[in-house]
């Protein structure tokens, strides 16, 4: 059985104001495809709409693995809560723009999945006891490191898209 | 009493209120560095902000964790609320409040939380063998850093 090893769990990012979530959504997924997140098919668990007095609620939520190594996955987990979305016109540059203002919450969640697969049979063979003692310990740390730097780095990608303030 | 989480700040945390002009930027920046230059292992858990009439408000949680030995872990949470947020050039014009919360987890890999007895043993170890060291050692250790970022980014 695959082991998991949790970097970041549920960190938030919550706006209220004006944005482009169709904008957002495809920054945020070219971010994960250009960090060798996948697959680009069946990354998004689920999509969720829904129509509110107070205007559209939206759910959506991805799971991306990069597949660092035959034993070692990183995962990215990220759900994205959208509520009260409605349109609006503002006036930018002496033109008026549609766009769209509401609250947006974005919960990130970073872990490494050891033994993918079962690459090196279940927890007790002695092939993954032989791996994870010797040769997986000089490089867990690395991965732990890279986990954790995607995941301030994909947090930081969509602060910046929102004009919050960033790292 | 020395329990698992030991809080070395009173319940409330340390407060500390700011307004005016200021780096703010800077501040953001500087501290996150000052946690991973003493390798803490640093997170944003949470980071909300909303445009309001009178400028934007931010509220920010943060927690760093830093594994001192086999045996204990450092932690701090800091909360930052900031009010009437405006961008002025490179600098900042906002209402700063920042609350600081700080403890030792001990056992924090709960070796010793298996079953009552050990969880007596536990007890015993924190309360009378090793009261000294958790006093003496790692309080102030933690105090320090504290003071360093305190001191560092707000005075």
């Amino acid at each position: 059985m695959s082991e998991k090893l949790v970097i970041g769990k549920e960190l938030k990012v919550k706006y209220n104001g004006i944005f482009d979530l169709p904008d957002l959504y495809r920054k945020m997924k070219f971010w994960l495809e250009w960090n060798g997140y996948g697959p680009e098919k069946g990354m998004e668990k689920q999509y969720t709409e829904r129509i509110k007095p107070n205007g559209k609620q939206i759910e959506i939520k991805w799971v991306a693995t990069d597949e660092a190594s035959s034993y070692v996955h990183k995962v990215l987990e990220v759900t994205f809560l959208v509520i009260g979305l409605e349109s609006i016109e503002i006036e930018k540059e002496g033109k008026k723009i549609k766009t769209k203002k509401g609250d947006v919450e974005m919960r990130f969640t970073g872990y490494l999945v050891l033994n993918a697969g079962n690459a090196m049979g279940d927890d007790l063979s002695y092939k993954n006891w032989i791996y994870k003692k010797f040769i997986l310990k000089r490089n867990i740390e690395t991965y732990k490191i890279d986990m954790y730097d995607d995941l301030t780095d994909f947090q930081d990608e969509a602060k910046g898209y929102l004009t919050m303030q960033q790292f | 009493m020395i329990k698992k989480v030991y809080k070395v700040l009173p319940g409330t945390g340390i407060r500390i209120k700011k307004a005016g002009i200021f780096d703010f930027d800077g501040l953001y920046k500087d501290m996150k560095s000052w946690f991973i230059e003493h390798e803490y292992l640093f997170h944003e858990k949470e980071h909300t902000e909303k445009d309001l009439s009178h400028g934007r408000e931010i509220l920010m949680k943060w927690y760093a964790e830093r594994e001192i030995d086999d045996y204990a872990k450092f932690r701090i949470d800091i909360f930052f609320f900031v009010e009437k947020f405006t961008r002025l050039d490179k600098k900042a014009k906002a209402e700063l409040k920042i609350t600081y919360f700080a403890s030792v987890e001990l056992d924090y890999k709960n070796n010793w939380q298996k079953n009552p007895l050990y969880k007596f043993l536990f007890f015993i170890y924190n309360n009378y063998i090793i009261k000294g060291r958790i006093l003496t050692n790692y309080e102030p250790k933690l105090k320090n850093d504290l003071r360093e970022i305190a001191k560092g980014y707000l005075e």
